[in-house]
């Protein structure tokens, strides 16, 4: 598949790579450059630097349209702008966004983003735990 | 109405003073603390401090009766989770978001915000309606500190100089017509120097004369 991560802190150079590794074709997009420093085994991941506000950039990296866009910058409403940017203008099926606000995250997935709520998840989890 | 502000930048402000103004009941919602305190030296009780684009500060400043909900911070992002956000768990009736970068106003337009303002296109039409209106004046230049300009103007038909020579009008004290442009020409202006209909002129003037030098010319 063609997977397009935007945001490469943690949690978007570990999918980048993860992805790559699995044999997707993985483009991963920072407005900071150092920030693909935490990528390794490089050749594979397609990288961009550059506003993620910029269509220039983003119309690069949507062009040849891809299956799957995975927004985890580091700011919720900036990964909620940015995703429903994505799947209106460059038709993304699969729109992935994480969001930490619980309540946020149930909105925008009722608005069609499929959301990821790390807190909620984290919750589920540690509840679990404790049993 | 019920109108919440989100963001006291200078236009959540002034648009709060206003709507007080028309006795609308107003409520505005700041994240910078250090603002807070000066904002209820002139709001006082209708301040809140807290994050607007949190579901629970929304909820704790009552959108869920808001007739109106504005976003006016100075990020496009938080503008629009804000009326998102007020619209779909609060069903606020209207929302309206400021746009500071253009690209944005397609994003925006599919978003479901009711209206949106975007401060470039508003500069954009301003300046556009100056260069449009008739009598207008266009500052140039201001030197000393704004006590001398050089401004520049068109005559229209109806100026009252229009046929007339330099040496029979009487531009006020403290000014003076520096050169007129004329088609592609540049005139400088001399006793004989007569005016005709679409000239610019460029004066240097005084602070405070710009009212006498377009009485007398326009």
């Amino acid at each position: 598949m063609k997977i397009v991560i935007v945001g490469s802190g943690r949690l978007g150079a570990g999918l980048a790579m993860a992805l790559a590794k699995q044999g997707h074709q993985v483009t991963i997009i920072d407005e900071i450059e150092a920030k693909f420093r935490n990528i390794e085994s490089s050749g594979l991941i397609r990288k961009m630097t550059g506003s993620i506000f910029s269509d220039e950039i983003l119309s690069q990296a949507f062009g040849d349209p891809a299956d799957v866009a995975i927004v985890v910058t580091g700011k919720d409403n900036v990964n909620i702008m940015i995703g429903q940017f994505i799947r209106e203008k460059y038709r993304v099926a699969r729109v992935i966004v994480r969001i930490f606000d619980p309540p946020v995250a149930e909105v925008y997935q009722n608005l069609g983003l499929e959301t990821i709520c790390p807190t909620t998840f984290a919750m589920t989890n540690i509840l679990k735990l404790v049993g | 109405m019920y109108i919440i502000i989100v963001g006291a930048g200078k236009i959540g402000v002034n648009l709060g003073k206003i709507l007080l103004a028309q006795k609308h009941e107003i409520l505005i919602i700041e994240r910078d603390r250090n603002k807070i305190a000066a904002l209820r030296e002139v709001f006082g009780e209708a301040v809140m401090d807290g994050n607007g684009s949190r579901v629970h500060v929304l909820k704790e400043g009552g959108a869920n009766r808001a007739d109106v909900v504005v976003a006016v911070t100075d990020k496009d992002q938080d503008n629009m989770v804000i009326c998102q956000l007020a619209k779909t768990i609060f069903h606020c009736r209207r929302t309206i978001g400021l746009i500071h970068d253009p690209r944005h106003e397609e994003i925006f337009s599919r978003s479901g915000v009711d209206a949106t303002v975007s401060s470039t296109r508003i500069i954009d039409s301003l300046i556009e309606e100056q260069l449009q209106a008739e009598d207008m004046v266009i500052p140039l230049l201001t030197l000393r500190g704004g006590n001398v300009e050089i401004i520049e103007f068109e005559l229209s038909a109806h100026s009252p100089v229009v046929g007339k020579k330099l040496k029979d009008i009487h531009p006020p004290e403290g000014s003076i017509l520096i050169s007129i442009l004329r088609n592609d020409d540049v005139i400088i202006p001399k006793g004989e120097t007569e005016f005709i209909a679409g000239d610019r002129v460029v004066a240097l003037i005084k602070k405070g004369v710009e009212r006498g030098i377009k009485e007398i010319l326009l």
